[in-house]
């Protein structure tokens, strides 16, 4: 069903269209609240206040096809909320690497497999270093798949300066990535 | 078979093998046979392999150039890797990037990271719930709108019984008759009236209340009306029709005191002020007197009165009684009689 649609239903009141809603994000709520969090129980708390308050904010949802960017948001001022009121410093990488990684939809069997896994667990290490900024604009950006405008509109910053920043983070990233491995990152060289 | 100055000619290609097959053949022959030839070969093969083995360019000049210059330029290709990854450089850019890479593996590691990171970071998005997660939220979530269902079933299930079994007792039902609106101002109008009872209960209500209205006298009528008041307060003791002319009088006269007008002596308009409040003196002695006589006499009374009851007992009470009336009502009647005005000696005014 077009999400649209599903939308429309769900501000109608109906149980079985809000439950496919929840069904269909639930998966990226909860990777969204681990990267800011990190626990894993206290992720998924997070996770379902997150969904608690999109329900009662469904009807002010009026554009459907920026329902992610606003469902997004509401994610991210609930986790920075749960930040202030736990003062933890996030994320706290006590979950395993492969607790959360190897659960995609699409998983390449074989070699193809192992070194995703490989790179993955890099990656997840690497991000972990990093700065806030650079950490939430990597996570809104390249992991959770928003437009620059969408991204600018909900950190209250210029597109440029979105574009920039999003830059830098991969940069710095990188960096971590080939610090780590001692520059035998994971790669098949340079195309 | 060729001579060694047919050969030697050769010995350059042969030795980096770019001779054509049937030369390359003719020159090994010759080689086999000839040591000198053959020692030129090997020196030339063995340049050739050197100089294929050195590297193409001095990369220590160049950092060393670099730096007595504009510095390293790592900085400036980081600065457009991530474009040149996206392959959104423009082609000029982008031969100048390459170019470093080939030169830098610092970068050259980097640019690689940067190539496969945009396949990995979406793979973290989605993280599995389980099966528990969608039945928790549905939980909750249903808990806060109760659907329709729900609150015809709370409602049978419901202890309280329903208001068509329970009818209204006659008090209810007349409270219930009331509109809301007209509910609510007698709610407001009773909490008012409890205030102003405990309000005008305290001791002090009547001092304030006195003391209010004096204020308020005086804000209605003026300071210049409220001054006349112990004249017109000498006229009524003084009990004549003319009272209130002398106090007027007075009372103009003292109000062009110190201007010089008015004169001094019997028939100047001081000697009239000054006889006036002579006399007003003399009515109040003779009323105090009056009223000092009589209390002592009603004192006498009562200590009379005590006796009695203390001496002669019971039946003695009645005539004591009588009598302590008779002065209470001698001392009222004096309050009513004629007062006595002293008229003042002659002369008395000019003083």
């Amino acid at each position: 069903m077009e999400l649209r649609e599903l939308l429309e239903r769900c501000q109608q009141g109906d149980e079985l269209a809000w439950e496919a809603l929840v069904r269909r994000y639930q998966s990226r709520i909860l990777g969204l609240t681990i990267h800011y969090v990190g626990h894993s129980e206290d992720a998924r708390d997070l996770a379902q206040e997150i969904f608690v308050k999109i329900y009662r904010r469904l009807s002010s949802c009026r554009e459907p096809e920026h329902f992610e960017a606003w469902m997004l948001r509401i994610g991210r001022n609930a986790c920075l909320d749960h930040q202030r009121r736990r003062k933890v410093r996030p994320p706290a990488q006590d979950l395993p690497i492969e607790e959360w990684t190897g659960l995609s939809d699409s998983t390449p069997a074989g070699d193809e497999y192992m070194l995703l896994q490989s790179r993955r667990r890099l990656v997840h290490r690497a991000m972990a270093a990093l700065n806030e900024t650079n950490r939430e604009i990597l996570l809104l950006r390249d992991i959770q798949g928003l437009a620059f405008s969408e991204i600018a509109a909900m950190l209250a910053i210029p597109v440029g300066t979105a574009k920039s920043r999003s830059n830098r983070a991969r940069l710095a990233l990188a960096e971590k990535i080939v610090e780590w491995s001692g520059g035998n990152a994971p790669a098949r060289g340079v195309a | 078979m060729r001579s060694c100055r047919q050969i030697r000619p050769l010995l350059p290609a042969w030795a980096g093998e770019t001779l054509p097959d049937e030369f390359q053949a003719q020159v090994d022959a010759h080689l086999r046979v000839c040591s000198t030839c053959r020692a030129l070969g090997d020196s030339l093969r063995e340049a050739l392999t050197e100089l294929a083995d050195a590297p193409p360019d001095d990369a220590e000049l160049t950092t060393s150039i670099l730096a007595a210059t504009t510095g390293s330029s790592c900085q400036s290709c980081r600065s457009r890797l991530c474009i040149w990854v996206e392959k959104n450089l423009d082609p000029g850019e982008g031969q100048l990037v390459d170019e470093h890479l080939r030169h830098c593996p610092s970068c050259r590691a980097l640019a690689g990271v940067l190539q496969w990171l945009p396949g990995v970071l979406p793979t973290l998005r989605d993280v599995s719930t389980g099966e528990s997660f969608t039945g928790e939220v549905l939980a909750r979530t249903s808990r806060l709108v109760p659907s329709a269902a729900d609150f015809a079933t709370a409602r049978a299930h419901s202890p309280v019984p329903q208001a068509s079994s329970d009818p209204l007792s006659p008090r209810r039902q007349r409270k219930a008759s009331i509109p809301p609106a007209s509910r609510r101002m007698a709610g407001a109008l009773e909490r008012l009236g409890k205030r102003v009872r405990s309000w005008t209960a305290r001791p002090l209500f009547p001092v304030e209340a006195a003391y209010a209205a004096t204020l308020l006298a005086v804000l209605i009528f003026g300071p210049a009306t409220m001054s006349s008041i112990p004249q017109h307060a000498l006229s009524w003791l003084r009990g004549e029709g003319q009272g209130l002319q002398t106090a007027g009088t007075s009372l103009s006269a003292r109000s062009q005191w110190g201007t010089g007008t008015v004169g001094h002596g019997p028939g100047s308009t001081a000697g009239r002020v000054r006889s006036a409040r002579v006399k007003a003196y003399h009515v109040f002695e003779s009323h105090a007197h009056d009223v000092w006589g009589t209390a002592k006499e009603v004192s006498q009374q009562l200590r009379a009165l005590q006796t009695t009851v203390r001496t002669r007992g019971q039946r003695d009470i009645a005539p004591a009684l009588a009598r302590l009336g008779e002065g209470f009502a001698r001392f009222w009647n004096k309050g009513s009689h004629e007062p006595k005005v002293h008229t003042p000696q002659e002369g008395e005014g000019q003083r």
